[in-house]
């Protein structure tokens, strides 16, 4: 294992002690909870609180998106694994400025327990909490139980819309409702060329052999529909691509937001050459892309591969993407 | 009629104490079977959980309990996170649930903790989680009569159940995720219910007058 580390028992302190250093002119850590980031205008009067929160392991997601128009406080946990119900508590009431908090997050066990732990015990102090859980991950779960489907690299997308909604003073009520919008607009597939390794466990936790590639990985190993021979970037984009259209959507006339992530070992250059292709294919289909993001943005430690995100975009969500925001991890200027 | 075995305050007391140090001599080997299928914290994950547990039911200020039951559950979820920091504190909830202000039967405590689990993660046996341990420990401190040995015949089916995960593949818990990559693998989730299950019998055997 050729990686920088200390005491792997300290990963995660470390590296929220170093992004807190890195971005303070964004972000802050909360008095009460040493795994709560937070935005500087966190807990706003007026506004709508926008909270989230992840095992670590995925940065820049998800202390990264604390910022700006975006999300407001971000619970921390271990690698891989669901920050404590009471740090996500934390992260609500920080975040509440008296009209309650949108908690939107990812569909995984432990993060669906914990939220709803604190969901309750905010509701028990006062706080209105809704949430909304993000189900993207199109390989994860067939179309007909799409509840069952993990969330990945779309949440960025789900947490742009919300932040920039509450940001303009929309209800609870609202938020919640174009967040859901958002993610339901929204599919993402994955692809994996090499496995990671947990640093306490010094070993990778699955395996993809050399030549091969797993189709529809998840952000943890979780496995995939296919495994099949590594193809030429082209064909990986294509397949990506045929993958999200068969589940999704989109025809002629429509426009789109696109976000390619890196799983974290994969050069940023091969990135762009998969984005080239899957830009030039929804040409090819009329499908217009109004806005792209390429590069690492929801990470699985040192994975090789990408995710693939496409957003079908609606007059609201495209305005609400539109709307400029700043984090550590995204910065949106308004289109000129 | 007798309630069977009955365990007061300290030896409960004695319980979380004796399950904290097995779970951290199991620590590394918990881990490892982590690794396997998950992200490698079970065994950290349960010990710090186990004492920050015994911590908060120290600290909890009442001779009721199940008072200091409740208070050990909030500890555990302050503790931890992950899916097992809801799960055991909802088990330490549904024990209070079940105890008397001063004790609690054994059967009661087994149950309380199997039904909390379970009314939290909605797993039954089967699934490959701690479940397949839980639930037959539950069923059989429940139908033990008072003249067999119910603690060896907990551990019993308890064994039975976590031995019976290794022919299962994960459908829910973290190890869902990695599908039939679980198969031929001890749950570790299973593993750690069983190490609490022996240390509960350890309590069991010095209280238990008959033994």
């Amino acid at each position: 294992m050729q990686r920088l580390l200390n005491d792997p028992d300290d990963i995660v302190d470390e590296t929220v002690a170093g992004f807190l250093r890195a971005h303070r002119d964004l972000v802050r850590l909360s008095d009460a909870n040493p795994r709560v980031v937070l935005s500087h205008g966190c807990g706003e009067k007026g506004r709508v609180g926008i909270v989230t929160g992840g095992g670590s392991g995925h940065e820049p997601a998800f202390i990264g998106y604390t910022g700006r128009n975006l999300v407001d406080a971000v619970a921390v946990g271990e690698l891989f694994s669901s920050p404590t119900a009471k740090a996500f508590l934390e992260a609500i009431r920080a975040a509440d400025g008296g009209e309650g908090v949108a908690v939107l997050y990812g569909n995984y066990a432990g993060d669906n327990m914990n939220v709803k732990m604190a969901a309750r015990m905010a509701a028990k102090e006062g706080i209105r909490v809704l949430t909304v859980v993000a189900n993207d991950d199109v390989c994860s779960a067939p179309q007909a139980e799409r509840g069952l489907r993990r969330g990945v690299a779309g949440e960025i997308l789900m947490w742009k819309v919300g932040g920039a909604c509450a940001a303009r003073g929309a209800s609870l009520e609202d938020v919640q409702k174009v967040a859901q919008a958002a993610i339901d607009a929204t599919r993402s597939v994955g692809v994996g060329l090499a496995p990671c390794t947990l640093p306490a466990n010094g070993k990778p936790n699955f395996e993809i052999a050399p030549g091969k590639m797993e189709i529809g990985i998840g952000h943890h190993g979780e496995p995939g529909t296919d495994v099949v021979e590594l193809l030429p970037a082209n064909d990986v984009a294509d397949r990506m691509l045929d993958i999200i259209l068969a589940d999704h959507q989109l025809e002629a006339g429509d426009e789109v937001c696109v976000l390619l992530s890196g799983l974290g070992a994969t050069p940023v250059n091969e990135l762009y050459v998969l984005y080239d292709r899957v830009e030039s294919q929804l040409e090819t289909r009329e499908i217009r892309v109004h806005r792209s993001f390429v590069g690492n943005y929801f990470t699985s430690l040192e994975m090789m591969g990408a995710t693939l995100t496409v957003m079908k975009l609606d007059p609201q969500l495209k305005e609400l993407i539109d709307m400029e925001a700043e984090s550590p991890g995204l910065t949106v200027r308004a289109k000129s | 009629m007798t309630t069977g075995i009955y365990l007061d305050k300290s030896a409960i007391r004695r319980f979380l104490l004796c399950a904290a140090q097995s779970l951290e001599e199991a620590r590394s080997e918990l881990s490892a079977l982590d690794g396997e299928v998950g992200d490698g914290d079970h065994g950290a994950s349960m010990a710090d959980g186990f004492h920050a547990a015994m911590r908060g039911f120290d600290l909890c200020g009442s001779e009721n309990l199940p008072d200091c039951l409740r208070a050990a559950g909030r500890a555990f979820l302050q503790a931890v996170g992950a899916t097992v920091g809801p799960l055991y504190a909802s088990g330490f909830i549904g024990a209070a649930g079940r105890a008397d202000p001063d004790g609690i039967t054994l059967a009661s405590l087994i149950s309380g903790f199997s039904e909390g689990i379970a009314g939290r993660g909605k797993a039954a046996p089967g699934d490959c989680t701690m479940m397949d341990v839980w639930e037959p420990a539950a069923h059989a401190a429940a139908a033990a009569g008072v003249t067999d040995n119910p603690m060896q015949e907990v551990l019993d089916a308890a064994s039975a159940g976590l031995e019976a995960t290794r022919s299962m593949v994960a459908s829910r818990g973290r190890a869902a995720r990695l599908g039939s990559r679980t198969l031929g693998r001890i749950d570790p989730g299973a593993r750690s219910a069983f190490v609490i299950l022996t240390s509960l019998a350890g309590v069991v055997r010095e209280t238990d007058p008959r033994e």
